[in-house]
């Protein structure tokens, strides 16, 4: 039974980790390109 | 790694099941939740711009956000006491002298000046203000301005872009947002797949639902601050050039391929005029293409958002369309847009596809489309004049005076 809630934690955690993981990748993916202007 | 999951998996049944698996994706979702709450970002405030500091009328927003920002424009904010406008268009908008761009040089702002108010309301315009708006742009742009819902919309197009298939988009930071917008109808898939990429449509719509994914420009700028000390790049001043660079290195050093080939256009040798002729004439191709898709469907969105709105084609320098060649030109654009007029729904839609050079006196122009200061005057008086004929033919109660301040330079 105990092992069993330490697998929930254990998941939560992992979920956690990887909700950062995705919020991390999107910024870090984010460009900063400077805008260049093509006439008009 | 595998082996820890391994144990993981086999000590603690993480994994092991479908079960488990959905509830770890349940905890990412509650992660993404939580961040975007817990983690707020700097405050996405227009006030700032350059463009707005021009403006100088609190009254007028130049709204248009980084280039790299996929929120695309900043929000779009109004009082329920303020009669709403959004304004949607390019460098069109904007007069210059020959060394700055002075106060009282935005259409929109100047527009305002001459209709303060409409129903005792105080006029406040959001300005979609994006340079070299093509009309990918400006499709995505209209979107985002009906879910805003203003009181009234105007609509700039370009004569050189708005036809033009061989510049739709210049601003890829529009699409997620479009994506999101167009994707529940399925016939404007085709042209998301042609112009959104997949990595656009995915965080369009993970954007409209997580604040978290949404801000992640914001939340660059955060990591790129906190990162700055860890770099291994060398970030000191490099020494100045000795020198006049080579050719090769000039070209190395332009910041895109663009750069290169626009300065190396196939074209005939032409003068004067004859370039604006040209460039015009390039810029109808007569044939089916993305641009007559979008401009339809554009028209049609506007029409359904039943929002009251001014669609014009901005004006071009007079002394080109002097030019007999240039007017021609000029004309087929005209010609084109005028089979959308069945688009439109009268009742809201003032649609002009004629220029506003044909009505306008001899003005003064920097190039063949943007205009010298004092010139921004006049056509904002012309496309006062028929703002004030729409919104009074559909019973609202323009304040159309003339401007308070006539004489300011």
């Amino acid at each position: 039974m105990i092992r069993r809630f330490v697998g929930f934690a254990i998941e939560a955690v992992l979920g956690l980790m990887l909700g950062a993981l995705v919020i991390w990748v999107l910024a870090a993916t984010v460009e900063s390109a400077p805008f260049v202007y093509q006439g008009y | 790694m595998p082996a820890v999951f391994r144990w993981l998996s086999s000590r603690f049944g993480v994994g092991a099941s479908l079960s488990s698996l959905f509830r770890i994706h349940v905890w990412l979702l509650v992660g993404v939740i939580l961040i975007s709450a817990a983690r707020p970002t700097p405050e996405h405030n227009a006030r700032t711009s350059w463009y707005n500091l021009q403006i100088d009328d609190p009254l007028v927003s130049e709204i248009g956000a980084d280039i790299n920002d996929q929120r695309g424009f900043h929000p779009s904010e109004f009082a329920d006491d303020q009669f709403q406008v959004a304004w949607i268009g390019g460098s069109s908008l904007q007069a210059r002298t020959e060394d700055e761009i002075p106060a009282r040089s935005f259409i929109p702002q100047l527009f305002r000046e001459w209709i303060p108010e409409v129903d005792q309301r105080e006029v406040k315009i959001d300005v979609y203000l994006l340079q070299a708006l093509r009309i990918w742009d400006e499709y995505a742009a209209v979107l985002e301005a009906i879910e805003a819902e203003p009181d009234y919309m105007v609509v700039t197009l370009n004569p050189m872009w708005v036809l033009n298939d061989a510049a739709i988009s210049s601003w890829p930071n529009l699409a997620p947002n479009a994506a999101d917008a167009l994707i529940d109808d399925p016939s404007r898939w085709p042209l998301l797949a042609s112009l959104a990429s997949p990595d656009d449509v995915l965080t369009g719509i993970l954007g409209s639902r997580f604040d978290a994914v949404d801000r992640r420009w914001s939340y660059a700028n955060d990591l790129r601050e906190q990162l700055t000390d860890l770099t291994p790049l060398n970030r000191s001043e490099p020494p100045p050039a000795d020198g006049e660079p080579s050719e090769l290195a000039r070209i190395a050093g332009l910041p895109s391929p663009i750069s290169f080939w626009s300065e190396h256009v196939d074209r005939p040798d032409l003068t004067g005029t004859e370039i604006d002729a040209y460039n015009l004439e390039r810029a109808n191709p007569r044939t089916g293409t993305w641009n007559r898709a979008v401009i339809g469907w554009m028209l049609e969105d506007i029409s359904a958002s039943r929002i009251p709105t001014l669609v014009y084609l901005a004006p071009i320098r007079s002394s080109s369309l002097a030019d007999p060649a240039v007017d021609v030109a000029l004309a087929g654009i005209e010609e084109q847009l005028s089979i959308y007029r069945d688009r439109v729904d009268p009742e809201t839609v003032e649609f002009s596809p004629i220029s506003l050079s044909r009505e306008l006196p001899e003005l003064g122009f920097r190039d063949l489309i943007h205009m010298w200061s004092p010139s921004a005057d006049i056509v904002s008086e012309v496309i006062v004049e028929r703002a004030c004929a729409q919104l009074t033919n559909i019973d609202l109660d323009p304040k159309c005076g003339p401007v308070p301040n006539e004489g300011e330079s």
